[in-house]
């Protein structure tokens, strides 16, 4: 998917104006943020489990390559294929290769963040195979042909009566007025494409090396069809994945079905072991793991970033943001949207149009962090984005006038003369600027200077007081 | 170099080890995690503690002091959904003869194929054209509500997703307490794993979605119905 940030202003904008967006979003603030809360309130050791979920992420990066090798011989000794993807191109090359070898017409996909990063749909299409979404919000998307808006919930921006039209034209449906009849409507045209596929792809959740599972978490059931029906299993991750062992995963357990849906389990967490084994009815015969970089091993090795892959594509940050809440997923311009996204983003692609929006795009409230189940300082990560935008010429120097002007503010702010003089300055001007730009862009300046103001208001005071 | 070489080498360079270092033997070492307990109070009974679990998570209870009743129960449910074809899994507690004398005195068609080798579309064409699937849980976690069913053969994984409705049988003896005390019971290593299960399924609830302006909707691709029948005593073997 090729990145849109620099057009973040405009987007946004656009998106403050959209009244069903605005209601899907005070929805997810009513609904997905109070359910988390709850969650978590109910859950007496959170912050100690939260603690572990952190420890746990760091110990797995900073041993990653001893974890991935002990996850790659563990996978091949279950019969399963490891493929190791340097970049979207190359894990796209893979996938497609895979298709191409086994005659693979039609693919069946659970809902996989990274599928949409590599940009893995439009390459198998381009090369003849039937790509079905078959996470409801994702098959809406996908029949939109828009861009997911949030990780876990991709169609969160759709209204109902958008969706019942959707689903008029492009499947010719009757008219649905109710959510039930439309997912049981899509319910039966996927069930077919379930029946028939040659291969599903999926993504990945967890990987525990110690036993070389795939962990996947969902509601729907459509992960389930896509791993049990078709022959081949396919599942695209990023390395970052990984962690060592069971106890471990039950740790992680706990914490990501709450803070996405506040739900104390997802209705289903399936665990795979490589294909089917010999007398097992049904199930793949063939499991393909494909690892994928990407620009996450870059992220590593950086200590101030290396936190951002501690990240288990909760989604708390994005419920919870005050940004989020107002502009929604599509104004990020890639697939990661929220807190996350504006971390994730400028570090995945390292595109100077990325770093010079989405890092911006936060009041810093720390909100994002207070939520995140594996403390990601998130707030921390984006100021640091923000000093490297200005200050290191590998992510993107800050235009030469900005920083000129913001040399200028700081010696007239660090000195009172010039600052008192500024502001003399600026009431003579003030009626004559005021115009200029666009409405509301100059706010006055105060009568008078906040020193003066007080000096007055501290000797009225005084004197109140000695007349008391 | 290929790009498992690459990868490795950069996080190796990353995380500033020797990059000519060969890999260790043995694991990196850690201090051993402190597991949470379970949040439950000491003493609570398993059996209740699961069955209100359930009770949350929309799925309809049901209790059996034997084989027998689980039967009765098993037949109430077919008439009271009127079920015309049933799936199931080839199980001992299914296969108890209490039980399988009750479902085919009650007339529903079992499709289940009894053979030992069938082709897997067959066969998931016959489970998809089920009303109801029947399963035996190897584990149930209390805290949770949640039924784990292991794959294997005779234990397909179709029973349980492809038919609307799913019927658990769950002998209160396999009851555990949560998440930690399942993953003890689960493969070590890979080696293991190999002589066992290739799927682990957690069930909890209802196949379920929100996709839809939040509003919530069983049933959108795995079953809507989910029903447990807990024998409280049994002589049913462990898993």
């Amino acid at each position: 998917m090729e990145p849109r940030c620099e057009q973040f202003m405009n987007t946004s904008r656009k998106a403050l104006q959209d009244p069903h967006l605005q209601e899907a979003l005070r929805s997810i603030d009513a609904n997905l943020r109070t359910m988390r809360d709850a969650a978590f309130q109910e859950l007496p050791n959170g912050e100690a489990l939260r603690d572990q979920a952190r420890n746990i992420r760091d110990h797995t990066l900073e041993h990653l390559d001893r974890y991935l090798e002990q996850l790659e011989d563990r996978v091949t000794q279950l019969g399963g294929t490891v493929h190791w993807a340097e970049d979207a191109a190359a894990a796209r090359r893979i996938v497609e290769g895979l298709a191409a070898d086994r005659g693979v017409r039609t693919v069946v996909k659970g809902k996989s963040m990274v599928s949409e990063e590599i940009g893995l749909n439009e390459g198998l299409a381009a090369r003849g195979v039937d790509v079905v979404e078959t996470d409801l919000g994702e098959y809406i998307i996908q029949l939109a042909c828009e861009p997911p808006s949030h990780i876990v919930g991709p169609a969160i921006h759709k209204t109902k009566d958008q969706i019942a039209r959707l689903f008029c034209e492009a499947l010719d449906a009757p008219l649905m007025k109710d959510p039930e009849k439309m997912a049981l409507f899509a319910r039966r045209k996927l069930r077919e494409r379930f029946l028939t596929a040659d291969m599903g792809v999926t993504g990945a959740n967890f990987l525990v090396a110690s036993s070389g599972a795939l962990v996947l978490l969902e509601n729907e059931g459509n992960i389930r069809m896509s791993t049990t029906l078709p022959r081949i299993h396919v599942a695209v991750t990023g390395i970052e994945k990984v962690v060592p062992t069971w106890g471990d995963l039950s740790v992680l357990l706990q914490l990501l079905p709450r803070s996405t849906t506040g739900q104390k389990l997802s209705s289903y967490v399936s665990l795979f072991l490589g294909p089917r084994r010999p007398g097992e009815p049904d199930g793949p015969d063939e499991f393909h793991l494909v690892l994928v970089d990407n620009g996450r091993s870059r992220i590593l090795a950086d200590k101030a970033f290396r936190e951002s892959l501690r990240c288990i594509r909760c989604g708390a940050c994005l419920n919870t943001c005050p940004v989020y809440l107002k502009i929604g997923g599509h104004a990020y311009g890639w697939v990661y949207s929220g807190p996350i996204g504006s971390v994730l983003t400028p570090q995945l692609l390292r595109d100077r149009r990325c770093t010079s929006t989405l890092p911006f795009a936060s009041t810093l409230c720390g909100a994002c962090a207070d939520v995140c189940p594996v403390k990601i300082n998130i707030p921390r990560i984006l100021a640091e984005l923000r000093s490297r935008y200005a200050d290191d010429p590998e992510w993107g120097p800050a235009p030469r006038n900005e920083q000129g002007l913001f040399r200028l503010a700081g010696a007239v702010l660090s000195d009172r003369l010039l600052y008192e003089g500024a502001g003399n300055i600026a009431r003579v001007l003030y009626p004559l600027i005021r115009n200029m730009g666009p409405a509301d862009t100059f706010p006055p300046p105060a009568s008078r200077p906040f020193r003066q103001s007080h000096k007055r208001k501290s000797r009225k005071g005084r004197k109140d007081a000695h007349r008391g | 170099m290929d790009d498992r070489e690459r990868i490795l080498t950069r996080i190796r360079k990353g995380l500033e080890r020797d990059p000519g270092s060969a890999p260790g033997k043995g694991m990196p070492s850690r201090p051993e995690a402190k597991q949470s307990s379970s949040a439950a109070a000491a003493g609570d009974d398993l059996v209740t503690r699961f069955l209100e679990a359930c009770e949350r998570e929309s799925v309809e209870i049901h209790t059996a002091a034997d084989a027998a009743e689980a039967g009765d129960r098993l037949v109430g449910i077919l008439e009271s959904s009127r079920v015309e074809r049933i799936f199931t899994w080839i199980d001992p507690v299914l296969a108890h003869r209490e039980v399988e004398a009750r479902i085919r005195a009650s007339h529903v068609v079992d499709l289940t194929p009894r053979v030992d080798h069938m082709d897997q579309d067959t066969f998931e064409a016959l489970a998809a054209r089920a009303d109801l699937g029947i399963t035996a849980a190897d584990w149930a976690l209390a805290d949770t509500g949640t039924l784990v069913l292991f794959s294997s053969a005779g234990h397909s994984r179709s029973a349980s997703l492809l038919p609307p409705v799913h019927v658990a049988i769950v002998p209160a003896s396999r009851i555990l307490s949560g998440l930690e005390e399942l993953m003890e019971k689960l493969p070590s290593d890979a080696v293991e794993a190999l002589k066992r299960e290739s799927n682990v399924t957690l069930i909890t609830g209802t196949s379920k979605t929100a996709d839809i302006e939040l509003s919530l909707v069983r049933g959108v691709h795995g079953p809507g119905t989910v029903h447990v029948i807990v024998i409280r005593d049994t002589d049913a073997s462990q898993p």
